[in-house]
């Protein structure tokens, strides 16, 4: 039976199954190492402490799946040329927002905060107002423009000051 | 004896006590209300079930939790003046349950007044609620009050020389109108997704 097996069974159906208890345990002391702090299962009462374990089990095999599809996902985006760009500076950087299904944090790609901004007209405003610095797509190409000119000057008057 | 086909539901889950995670009382002082009116119920999943496994939870599928137009009610930190809870109530027909959340309003101010009577007039709300027990890990930090049947407000009174002048405003499921459920676990993903979710509201 495969790890995903045991977990699609749920821990109560693997609890009250004495062979299907023994291969569980098998494989959470494999995959202690990548679980638990320690390395290893923590001491105490396990049996206290099924559901906990289990659950920390079955997330850990659940990722290993997602590590894999990401990891399918990669490869085949590596074909088309992976772009994921934060352009951005968030006012806080340990703002999260739920949005489309997913958390939106620092890091988050360009393209998924800008969503979330032109999701609705009347929150735009709001929503940029997260932003110390608004992602490049969303910058005002006047101001930008503006800035580089001033930039310019500034260095050239400095220049001049040397001179 | 019944056939336990035959019967609605049947007990699952074993009631086992974990060492490393003792039960904690009381809930976040922030408490997120949702207009019923406002929840679409095409954007929620709602998994109840008891035949191999217990689920018991509720789940946003919609794109944007603002779109909830939630209100925010606030506590002093490290006091206890939000709470919330669920009785269960026999029926003729099955056992129902009633919750409630209280909160409360900061003085007589014009917006409490207001509040009072739009709930007066028939406002009903969801609350979702973060416990200070949040599970093992995070699994079931977030409960959603009042989902099928809605809040209203129950009997207030407000006396001056009371509660510092601050109006304590109970919210409840009312006779007639009780939930068929105790309240959902609200779950996405994981902690940190039903976190933002709930701060995003």
């Amino acid at each position: 039976m495969t790890r995903k097996e045991l977990v699609k069974l749920g821990s109560n159906k693997v609890r009250k199954n004495s062979k299907l208890t023994a291969k569980y345990v098998n494989y959470l002391k494999e995959d202690a190492a990548y679980i638990y702090k320690s390395g290893k299962i923590p001491e105490g009462c396990f049996g206290c402490q099924f559901s906990s374990h289990f659950a920390k089990w079955s997330r850990y095999v659940n990722s290993l799946d997602q590590e894999m599809a990401n990891k399918k996902e990669v490869t085949m985006a590596n074909k088309k040329e992976v772009t994921n760009t934060s352009t951005y500076k968030l006012k806080d950087s340990k703002t999260k927002i739920f949005f489309k299904g997913s958390v939106l944090k620092n890091g988050s790609d360009d393209k998924l905060w800008i969503d979330f901004i032109k999701h609705n007209k009347d929150r735009e405003k709001a929503r940029k107002e997260l932003f110390e610095v608004l992602p490049k797509d969303l910058q005002p190409k006047n101001a930008s423009k503006a800035k580089e000119v001033k930039d310019k000057e500034e260095v050239t008057t400095k220049e001049d000051e040397q001179k | 004896m019944a056939n336990c086909a035959d019967v609605c539901a049947t007990l699952v889950n074993d009631f086992l006590y974990d060492c490393n995670n003792k039960s904690t009382g009381g809930i976040e002082q922030v408490v997120k209300l949702v207009n019923r009116c406002d929840i679409d119920i095409s954007d929620w999943d709602i998994a109840v079930s008891s035949e191999t496994a217990c689920y018991h939870q509720i789940a946003y599928t919609g794109e944007d939790p603002t779109d909830l137009n939630a209100v925010k009610a606030q506590g002093i930190p490290g006091k206890r003046l939000l709470n919330a809870g669920f009785n269960s109530v026999d029926q003729d027909y099955g056992t129902y349950f009633t919750h409630f959340v209280n909160i409360f309003g900061q003085g007589l101010s014009e917006a409490t007044l207001c509040n009072i009577r739009d709930l007066a007039n028939g406002a009903d709300v969801v609350a979702f609620v973060e416990q200070k027990d949040k599970g093992s890990d995070g699994e079931s930090a977030f409960l959603v009050y009042g989902f099928d049947a809605g809040l209203k407000l129950g009997d207030i009174t407000y006396d001056s020389n009371e509660n510092n002048g601050n109006t304590p405003l109970p919210l409840t499921t009312k006779d007639d109108d009780l939930e068929k459920n105790p309240p959902y676990v609200l779950k996405m993903t994981d902690y940190e997704t039903t976190k933002a979710f709930f701060e995003s509201l």
